[in-house]
């Protein structure tokens, strides 16, 4: 089983924690492979990566895979500077 | 006629509570629009406001009440903005501690530790200083 989710516009420390929420609804529901969509977000700090990386961490435990794709300029470059283009899976 | 280079410093003071982060972006923002910064430059700025007001308020004064300062102006003749985030809460440096491993694959990565790295890494001339109680953390957004 796999989904789609689509990510907030901006994921910063205002929105995180029902963004995180509902990554968490989603693991809870066993599902494992899961697509975040990032079209619609122009904007992600810190703890957005933090709860993208733990959700990472969870599918691969859980034999899944977190894909990331559609991510914008901004994401796109947060991504690279911190490493995590090389540690996630974005197409 | 080219534009007027704003030279003013302009400041606000919040409580250092999460909840003024939305009042201190915008400030920051007015500023960095008033100084044609453009949209890529503003998400970066933004991102460094975030990343230290959310250290302040959740870190510098543990479970008392405290304030943050931020002023911010023009340098470099109109060709950068000088930012500056003040707090009266314990000492601490944010740029003594060790920059993450970005190397590190998913399940080795440390979940943490990205914020001040962030800030590093999209802004220049970041630099801390301990002033008559205050921390002090400086920095520079080019506005192109």
């Amino acid at each position: 089983m796999s989904e789609i989710y689509r990510t907030p516009e901006k994921i910063d420390i205002g929105t995180n924690t029902a963004f995180s929420e509902d990554l968490k609804e989603i693991a809870s529901r066993g599902i494992f492979d899961l697509v975040l969509d990032m079209e619609d977000t122009v904007y992600i700090s810190s703890v957005g990566l933090r709860t993208i990386l733990a959700m990472d961490k969870e599918c691969k435990k859980n034999g899944g895979k977190l894909v990331i794709k559609n991510a914008g300029e901004m994401v796109n470059k947060v991504m690279e500077i911190t490493g995590f283009s090389q540690i996630l899976t974005i197409v | 006629m080219t534009d007027p280079v704003i030279t003013e410093e302009e400041r606000i003071r919040v409580a250092a509570l999460i909840d003024n982060l939305p009042d201190v972006q915008s400030f920051v923002r007015d500023y960095m629009c008033k100084a044609g910064a453009d949209d890529m430059v503003l998400l970066n700025t933004e991102l460094a406001v975030e990343e230290i007001f959310v250290n302040i308020a959740s870190y510098a004064y543990e479970d008392k009440s405290g304030e943050a300062e931020v002023s911010i102006r023009s340098a470099e003749n109109g060709e950068s903005v000088d930012i500056c985030f003040a707090d009266t809460g314990k000492r601490f440096d944010p740029l003594s501690v060790p920059e993450p491993d970005i190397t590190l694959s998913s399940e080795e990565r440390q979940i943490g530790g990205l914020g001040i790295f962030l800030l590093r890494q999209v802004a220049e001339d970041v630099r801390y200083s301990y002033e008559e109680g205050k921390n002090i953390l400086r920095f520079r957004m080019r506005l192109s």
